[in-house]
């Protein structure tokens, strides 16, 4: 006699089945398997194969990974003996750049180059937004002589064309033809980038943070009064500068609000003792940026975001600052009043017992902005690096002391 | 009636069983796909159950054709045998770090070194750090989170680790395809 099996065991057995099938949950389930030639069928798949494809830089051991490295927040995780970790090596093994690499996680939420209805500068990438778009930006590296060194697009689209998953994934998401054309080619690998950048990889919002905006987490009394300093415009006041979503706590908070300042850095000098600048060689930042044309913009840099923050020093655009709480020191005493005048090197660092060292560029101090920030206690600067730590990524949570 | 006792349980059994398997998310993620060079070996020595266990700073005879199960020490209490060379918050102080030596590589090329969790790896020999070919990762891979190039010289290898988020892990080291 033939039994029906039930009808409620069979739904359910053969959704256990899907799912085991599905997930490879038990051990009859058949892992996933690596492949030697990765699908490269979406863009965000061939962007991310470009972003770690070494055969893009001159001598082909350097890729965006080298200095955008995922397992730091896409920074530059080498210390590179006397340079500490300020600039980064190029592919050749022997130049170094000028300035720190910044992150790439949470880079695609700025805003396009543009200048304000009040003629301010905003948005846009590298330290001096010279470049328009992430688009613009992932084009830079692979040219730049002492980054991966590519003598020009022409030799950067032959590497493409060297390999067979390019040369098959390129037309199909760009057109046939588009690998013939050079500048059609070279704009196409770096909207590829672009698209890979833009990915969750990059931008998580799964930090302490996040998840105590969510409901997920409680911050500790220590990470709280931080917080409550950091948004206080009476305060910290970092939101200021440091909030692209206005005043207060909002989710996808990328915490830079893309303007350009002087806050007076000083020049890194043991950077330009090592890289070989030229004497007297000064980083006016985003006056070298011809969309920026025009008076007072010498010294300024644009203003950074601080996800991930505790764990990619050094700081500032020269990488000057080893610790996030000289970075926090500096705000709050790095200028000083004078006989009404704002000059730096009036007051100590109470970190070092030294002087604060000049600001390499004299210029357009924005000494307004510095003014509004406060000494803070130690108690209140330990506080708000408590906070500043819940702004990093699950995954690197691990890295945090 | 014993009949239909018994498909009640059944179903019940295979309820809680689908219960049980959809309230573990983080396992239903798992994807090896998308390694840039063949790791097909080292998922398979990392989930076979013959791997070789060793403590931090063992010295192996050769090169071992199968996982190597690495006990590591918290990092601010070991001293790996050559510098790293990674900024120190890329490794962490609350981290596992450690290392393990090969007494002499058969002969020189290109090796794959692959380690099952996050952290860093290094190869050294003659007591400098071998600069990678090429990495490659998956954070969504369970068995291998990545896997990294080196050309290496026949003789003596350290293979270092830093920053582990976990006290023990798995590490494969074989001759690249």
């Amino acid at each position: 006699m033939r039994r029906r099996p039930p009808r409620a065991t069979a739904r359910i057995a053969a959704a256990l089945a899907g799912l085991t099938l599905a997930t490879g949950l038990f051990p009859a389930a058949p892992l996933a398997q690596s492949t030697a030639q990765p699908s490269l069928g979406t863009l965000e798949k061939l962007g991310r194969a470009l972003f770690g494809d070494r055969n893009l830089s001159a001598n082909r051991r350097q890729s965006c990974v080298s200095c955008h490295s995922p397992d730091l927040a896409f920074t530059d995780p080498k210390e590179l003996g006397k340079i500490e970790g300020a600039v980064s090596v190029g592919a050749d093994g022997r130049s170094f750049g000028d300035r720190n690499s910044p992150s790439a996680s949470y880079a695609s939420f700025a805003p396009e180059f543009r200048i304000s209805e009040g003629g301010e500068p905003v948005g846009g990438f590298f330290w001096d937004g010279r470049a328009r778009t992430l688009e613009e930006q992932a084009g830079g590296p692979p040219l730049n002589p002492v980054e991966m060194g590519m003598p020009d697009k022409q030799s950067v689209v032959a590497r493409l064309k060297e390999n067979p998953r390019y040369v098959e994934a390129f037309p199909a998401f760009f057109g046939t033809g588009v690998l013939d054309d050079t500048e059609q080619a070279y704009a196409a690998m770096t909207k590829a980038i672009a698209v890979y950048e833009r990915a969750s990889d990059f931008a998580p919002f799964d930090s302490k943070y996040d998840r105590s905006l969510r409901g997920e987490a409680m911050l500790t009394g220590a990470e709280a009064m931080g917080r409550d300093l950091f948004f206080s415009p009476g305060r910290g006041n970092c939101g200021a500068c440091h909030l692209s979503n206005g005043p207060g706590a909002a989710e996808k908070e990328v915490f830079s609000g893309f303007k350009y300042y002087n806050i007076g850095t000083p020049a890194n000098r043991n950077v330009r003792a090592l890289n070989g600048s030229k004497p007297g060689f000064v980083d006016v930042g985003l006056a070298a940026n011809p969309a920026a044309s025009g008076a007072g913009h010498d010294g300024k840099f644009r203003v950074p975001g601080l996800r991930n923050v505790a764990i990619t020093g050094p700081y500032m655009h020269n990488g000057i600052f080893k610790e996030l709480r000289t970075v926090l020191l500096f705000h709050q005493q790095g200028l000083s009043s004078a006989e009404g005048a704002w000059v730096m090197g009036v007051r100590l660092n109470s970190f070092t017992g030294h002087l604060w060292d000049a600001p390499e560029v004299h210029a357009n101090l924005a000494a307004g902005n510095l003014k509004a920030v406060p000494a803070l206690s130690e108690s209140e600067n330990a506080a708000l690096i408590a906070f500043l730590k819940t702004l990093t990524d699950k995954r690197h949570e691990r890295l945090l002391d | 009636m014993k009949h239909a006792a018994r498909k009640a349980n059944t179903t019940t059994f295979l309820a809680i069983a689908l219960l049980g398997a959809m309230a573990i998310p983080a396992a239903a993620q798992e994807d090896c796909t998308g390694f840039s060079f063949p790791v097909e070996t080292e998922i398979a020595w990392m989930k076979a159950a013959d791997s070789e266990s060793v403590e931090a700073g063992a010295k192996l005879p050769g090169l071992p054709a199968k996982a190597v199960t690495l006990k590591l020490k918290m990092t601010r209490d070991i001293a790996l045998p050559v510098k790293s060379g990674r900024k120190k918050q890329a490794i962490g102080g609350g981290t596992y770090s450690g290392w393990f030596e090969i007494a002499s590589l058969p002969k020189g090329g290109v090796y794959q070194i692959s380690l099952s969790h996050d952290g860093w790896i290094d190869a050294a020999q003659n007591g400098e750090l071998v600069q990678s070919q090429t990495f490659s990762g998956r954070p969504a891979c369970k068995a291998v989170r990545k896997s990294v190039r080196y050309e290496l010289g026949a003789g003596p290898l350290t293979v270092q680790v830093a920053g582990s988020p976990v006290e023990t892990v798995k590490v494969t080291i074989r001759e690249a395809n």
